[in-house]
């Protein structure tokens, strides 16, 4: 996969902008969100682990603040991990069971920065006050709290350095409903408040638009589809986010005998995707260039991008009425 | 009027742990309706799975059936024994679990798997029994069925066990179908093919549907009624538009709108405070009192019953709001 992201953040808070992917180049304002979506093994954690530099793409660059992370010296790459945090799916097993909270959340300030003691401890009573957790919690383990509860501490962590970005991986999928609302309106509430970047990767796409300002569609370690969430909705280009949009059971029984484009077959394998475009076996609008030819992704309208041939002649406006009917 | 097909009264089940009892079915009262598709809905917990697998009496050697009845065709399947209840499961009665491989035997060829409920409930022979498998995994959309059917259950995706698994338990054609959350684990095309296999088969064979989910788009995409479970009680039940449409308990209201917010981009959820109960304590009175807007001091001591806000709407609720 070649990956090129590339976040500037001007003097001025212009907006951050992300390259990504066949050197298109995308922008996301600071303190926005782009969701990403995909099933499972397109690629999304690869993705964001990569924009954090946890794992080396295989060619391409990524720039954050204007800085190219492939290449960043010692100080260069303190600042750049001392700026970007994480959370994961599952907040259990990326928690440190021996490790109490206070632990937990000491550990990023005592590598990052040289506060005091004390300074470190106000600093962490502040974050857990923050997420939503109090004093109370400081000594617990974390299979003493429930899995909101973990999440939170998650959450907790990655903010703790007030960082210009946050990659959320699937943060709320392991998590109830009712818990699921706290944990968004919570990430609402700080990214408002700290103007936080996400890059929020989800296999939900109600969840996705709920949080996000703009949408990338990933199959196959690919992305088919680049827009603003609105648009991607509305405006859905690539026949994989219009089954993908079609698939998704929509909580409003008035809408159970929807039309609906089901696609046959399975995702294929990341490692050995199909020749061309990699969704043509599965693509119920494939002729013979999708076999033969992978599409490029192009910028079909100022700020829509999609990697499918036959994107400008494909129209799903009629087919997308009923899902659209259920947003407001 | 429907016919009642299974009619479950003040059923009580415990688990026995070290600390205590666990309290995850508490006096439940549930009828289902010869061929509809009921779906009980709750978070994480609540008892879902047990009060569903206490139908088969497929529960973990800890459970304690402490009271109640479950009529099946006129049947009280508690007062049957093992072995008699092993004629009714799989061939009257079938379960599909979230994992495939809880049912699915990893050393048995998929198309001996899928015949072998032929065999056991009907004594059909063997050949034909094959055979029979071979059509139904092509009728749940296995590719190739023929040589499929000699493959070992590894050598097929989640979706393709899945889609055996239920070739496998809709065999003998039962009149009731129990699926706990049985798409749980796929991704959400192939989560659509199952549900839409489901629907079919249950339209085919004019199964009853019983169905598990904490997904309220398959609630709604799935079933004419819904049941909504809180912390081991059954707290309200009616038909699926009511349920999103005008839901009377304080709980369920709040679970639908922290669902349907997310409509409008960016919004805050509405959203209900605090945490589901410890089923070894719960608390007295209605057990959501503590989380609950609408709370009353009569709401922490006494408990609830179900009321009959109307034929097709049910609640245990002191101060449900229409
Ligand atoms: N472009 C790619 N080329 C080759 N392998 C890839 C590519 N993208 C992802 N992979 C591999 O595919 C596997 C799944 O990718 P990844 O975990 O990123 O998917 P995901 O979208 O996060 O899936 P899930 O929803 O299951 O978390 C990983 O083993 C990863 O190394
Ligand atoms: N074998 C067991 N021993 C003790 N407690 C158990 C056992 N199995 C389940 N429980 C507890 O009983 C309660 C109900 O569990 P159950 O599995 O029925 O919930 P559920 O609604 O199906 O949840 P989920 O959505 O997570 O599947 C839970 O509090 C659970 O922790
Ligand atoms: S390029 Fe072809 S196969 Fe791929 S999505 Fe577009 S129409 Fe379908
Ligand atoms: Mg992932
Ligand atoms: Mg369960």
């Amino acid at each position: 996969m070649k990956k090129y992201f590339e976040f500037k953040k001007g003097i001025f808070s212009k907006p951050q902008y992300i390259r990504a992917v066949d050197g298109v180049s995308f922008s996301v304002n600071k303190g926005t969100t782009l969701g990403v979506v995909g099933e499972s093994g397109s690629g999304k954690t690869t993705l964001g682990l990569t924009i954090l530099r946890l794992i080396e793409p295989t060619s391409g660059i990524i720039l954050f603040n204007g800085r190219d992370i492939m290449h960043l010296n010692r100080d260069e790459l303190k600042w750049f991990r001392r700026s970007t945090g994480i959370v994961f799916q599952d907040p259990y097993s990326s928690l440190n069971p021996r490790m109490r909270v206070k632990e937990i959340l000491e550990r990023p300030l005592k590598i990052h920065t040289d506060y005091d003691e004390k300074t470190r401890s106000e600093i962490i009573v502040k974050t857990l006050e923050e997420v939503g957790l109090s004093e109370e919690h400081l000594m617990r383990y974390p299979h003493e709290l429930s899995g909101g509860q973990q999440q939170r501490v998650a959450i907790a962590r990655a903010i703790i350095l007030k960082p210009l970005l946050v990659v959320l991986d699937e943060p709320t999928s392991s998590l109830d409903v009712s818990v699921q609302a706290q944990i968004l309106n919570l990430l609402l509430d700080l990214q408002s408040k700290h103007e936080l970047t996400y890059i929020f990767i989800t296999h939900d796409l109600l969840t996705a638009r709920h949080i996000s300002d703009y949408i990338m569609v990933m199959y196959a370690g690919k992305v088919v589809e680049y827009s603003t969430t609105r648009e991607v909705f509305t405006n859905t280009k690539h026949p994989y986010t219009l089954s993908l949009l079609s698939s998704i059971p929509i909580p409003d029984p008035k809408l159970k005998s929807r039309r609906r484009i089901e696609i046959t077959g399975e995702p294929p394998s990341p490692l050995n995707p199909p020749k061309g475009c990699r969704f043509h076996p599965r693509c119920p609008y494939a002729i013979e260039m999708c076999k033969l030819k992978e599409p490029e992704l192009l910028e079909y309208s100022k700020e829509h991008f999609v990697a499918c041939h036959r994107a400008s002649e494909l129209d799903f406006t009629e087919l997308l009425k009923d899902i659209t009917s259920f947003f407001a | 009027m429907p016919r009642t097909l299974l009619s479950i009264k003040d059923l009580r089940v415990y688990y026995e742990t070290i600390r205590g009892y666990v309290k995850a079915v508490d006096s439940v009262d549930l009828e289902i309706y010869e061929g509809e598709s009921f779906c009980l809905i709750g978070e994480t917990g609540c008892g879902k799975s047990t009060l569903a697998l206490a139908i088969p009496r497929l529960l973990p050697p800890n459970a304690r059936i402490l009271s109640g009845s479950i009529m099946f065709k006129n049947i009280d399947l508690l007062k049957l024994s093992d072995s008699e209840l092993e004629e009714i499961r799989g061939r009257d009665i079938a379960v599909v679990f979230q994992n495939p491989m809880s049912s699915l035997n990893p050393v048995l060829r998929i198309g001996l798997q899928v015949g072998e409920p032929l065999v056991a409930h009907f004594k059909t022979p063997w050949r034909e029994a094959l055979i029979s498998a071979i059509k139904q995994l092509s009728r749940v959309g296995i590719p190739d069925p023929h040589l499929r059917s000699k493959d070992y259950p590894h050598a097929f995706s989640g979706g393709m066990k899945q889609r055996s698994m239920i070739a496998m338990m809709t065999s003998c054609k039962p009149s009731l179908l129990i699926a706990d959350e049985p798409t749980t684990a796929l991704d959400v095309t192939i989560q659509a093919q199952v549900l839409r296999l489901i629907r079919e088969l249950k339209e085919e064979y004019g199964l009853t549907l019983l169905l598990i989910t904490h997904n309220f788009g398959i609630v709604a995409e799935m079933c004419d009624r819904v049941g909504v479970m809180y912390a081991g009680k059954l707290v309200e039940v009616g038909n699926v538009i009511d349920i999103f449409e005008s839901p009377l308990h304080p709980y369920t209201k709040g679970l639908i709108e922290c669902v349907i917010a997310r409509r409008k981009s960016k919004s805050r959820l509405s959203q209900i405070p605090g945490a589901p109960p410890s089923l070894i304590n719960p608390p007295g009175g209605c057990r959501f009192h503590p989380r609950c807007l609408y709370a009353t001091s009569r709401c922490t001591s006494e408990e609830p019953g179900l009321i009959e806000v109307s034929r097709k709407h049910i609640v245990a609720c002191h101060n449900y709001v229409r």
